[in-house]
């Protein structure tokens, strides 16, 4: 018992570490200014970060409970940081504008709860392959060049993606999508073990805050309403896929002529263990206002 | 080469706008119905290059294609080569649902990244086409616009912008790659608005291409090829009165442009090469929407007054 707590701390600090260089990353890419607003303050990685560059006034909502007192703490430390509780669809319209912004919306619980409900065998045992080929052949998928047959399908799926239903979708649709199986073999394997389909709902052009991903919906209010020329936007990221494929960004963020976006891959070292992050590379967006 | 060029350091003007999908199939994550205006506007430089070029008309089940040469000067000739050479297709693409079910070899693509930053910030000689663009909008009394961006449903994209690099062509290939760009008479899935009506109101789903009074679709494709390509290595483009009947092959040439009817069936045509030769030639493809502004008036027969080659 004593042997797995230890195991679990020091798990938890392995992963702790992947996320602060990450974090770090996106924050020196963004070099905030001015005033700078915060959405989530997880294990202030980014909020500290960001204090190195000497900002106007840092305001970092959050929401989750267990961080509030924990943030307070951390800001007693630095001048000029204000910390509002709640979230940030209830309090962003009584905000003004600002030079800086990110929103850091990480799930710290999910990843915590499973690590630890397993067995770090069962860990190792059940993510490590997984990870491996989900992660890196979904990031190298413009490479390959091969058509699966229905028997690699099923044997790909028994030894390492029903390890990872969550991500299984994802991944046969992207084999679809880029020719290496059939719609015919796409449809069947969906059906022979009932992976659940991804949504395909469209997403609306010009958005409500009720119907789209969260930090999209935030972004974009901020672009809105709660940012100045020369401002500077930017988000932790759990996918590595470009948002240039993402159709309702590339609608309303990255042709939108008033704005520059730009992204970039970062290596990241994430441990094994990890079941939330299964890529060994980061994607940093920014985003800048023009007028 | 095109004497009238030095080019005018006026730039394009494109507006954003966003059509309505009205047809369900499409309702996927991955369709965008942005689309991009060319503004209407007198260009002189541009209209006394289109006099200057050499252009062919042809006729397919009584629709038309165009073939224009000399349009570009010798320096936009040569940036669209470097910027070819040069440029990136990350993606494989196919001509149909039908022919990728059935085995098509892919062409190279832009992916969407690629694609855009072609689009947006695009080489000078795709510039002298927006501007081209531009002063047919002005002179058909048209509205001239790409089709929406991505037109994804379950199987496969039509993307308003396409790229195509290829270095062989299979004959199999040329035969699975027969397809439509878009076919009015079959439904289009977005609604087209009827600009000269009083009320707001769209075009209905199926309507004769060019037809009195309705829209235009046309495809515009620009050929970029290796400096060592010659046009009897094939890859230009068939075009076919049924899809077992061909009716006119085009030469690929490096800086030739084409417009021509979307619901056309055509492919990319099987390649011929030496075995000892390795080269390669892009098509740069943008798919248009013609709507008219006035409403006794067919569009084709105004295009055609345009663009016809007795000069």
């Amino acid at each position: 018992m004593k042997k797995k707590a230890e195991n679990q701390i020091e798990k938890k600090e392995v992963m702790l570490q992947w996320k602060k260089a990450y974090l770090e990353a996106v924050i020196d890419e963004l070099k905030p200014f001015g005033d700078v607003l915060e959405v989530g303050y997880g294990s202030g990685f980014a909020a500290s970060r960001i204090q190195h560059y000497k900002v106007k006034s840092h305001t970092i909502i959050v929401q989750d409970p267990q961080y509030i007192k924990e943030s307070q703490e951390w800001a007693k430390g630095y001048p000029h940081v204000t910390i509002i509780e709640g979230s940030w669809e209830k309090i962003l319209p009584s905000l003004g504008k600002f030079d800086t912004v990110f929103i850091n919306n990480y799930p710290m619980d999910s990843e915590m709860a499973m690590l630890n409900r397993m067995d770090p065998e069962e860990i190792a045992r059940s993510s490590s392959q997984a990870k491996e080929m989900l992660g890196q052949l979904e990031n190298r998928l413009t490479q390959l060049n091969q058509h699966y047959s229905d028997q690699e399908i099923d044997d790909f799926y028994h030894q390492i993606g029903r390890f990872n239903p969550k991500e299984l979708a994802h991944f046969f649709q992207k084999l679809k999508d880029y020719g290496y199986i059939t719609l015919k073999q796409f449809n069947n394997v969906m059906e022979k073990y009932s992976i659940h389909k991804e949504s395909t709902a469209a997403k609306s052009s010009n958005p409500s805050l009720k119907d789209v991903d969260g930090t999209f919906a935030f972004l974009y209010e901020c672009l809105k309403n709660h940012t100045r020329q020369g401002s500077r936007l930017s988000c932790f990221s759990n996918e590595i896929t470009s948002k240039f494929e993402d159709a309702q960004f590339f609608e309303n963020i990255i042709t939108d002529p008033f704005l520059d976006y730009h992204e970039k891959m970062v290596p990241i070292k994430v441990p094994k263990f990890s079941d939330y992050f299964k890529f060994d590379e980061g994607l940093i967006l920014m985003i800048e206002k023009f007028s | 080469m095109n004497s009238s060029l030095s080019h005018s350091s006026e730039e394009p003007v494109l507006k954003k706008d966003h059509f309505v999908l009205t047809n369900d199939r499409y309702k996927t994550a991955k369709t965008s119905m942005l689309a991009f205006h060319f503004e209407p506007q007198f260009f002189k430089m541009t209209e006394q290059r289109l006099k200057n070029s050499s252009i062919e008309h042809y006729s397919v089940n009584g629709k038309d294609i165009y073939t224009v040469d000399k349009f570009f000067s010798s320096q936009e000739d040569e940036e669209m080569f470097d910027y070819s050479k040069n440029a990136k297709f990350s993606r494989t693409s196919y001509a149909s649902h039908e022919s990728r079910e059935e085995g098509e070899e892919p062409a190279l693509s832009m992916n969407n990244q690629e694609k855009w930053e072609f689009f947006a910030r695009p080489p000078q000689a795709i510039k002298e086409i927006y501007k081209l663009l531009q002063l047919l909008a002005h002179q058909m009394h048209a509205d001239i616009s790409t089709l929406p961006w991505d037109l994804c449903d379950a199987s496969i994209c039509a993307s308003a912008v396409a790229t195509n690099r290829i270095e062989k062509v299979s004959h199999a290939t040329m035969e699975l790659g027969k397809h439509e760009d878009f076919s009015t008479e079959k439904g289009i899935p977005f609604a087209i608005p009827i600009h000269y009506s009083k009320e707001p109101a769209s075009f209905p789903e199926k309507f004769i291409n060019g037809d009195m009074g309705k829209p235009l679709l046309v495809s515009f494709m620009l050929y970029a090829a290796d400096r060592s390509f010659l046009p009897e290595y094939g890859m230009g483009t068939v075009y076919y009165k049924t899809k077992e009947e061909k009716a006119l092959r085009t030469d690929c040439r490096h800086m030739r442009f084409v417009f021509f009817e979307g619901d056309i069936v055509h492919s990319i045509e099987e390649s011929k090469l030496p075995p000892e030769i390795k080269t390669w030639r892009i098509s740069y493809v943008f798919k248009l929407l013609f709507n008219p502004r006035r409403e006794n008036v067919s569009l084709r027969t105004v295009f055609y007054d345009i663009m016809h080659p007795n000069k």
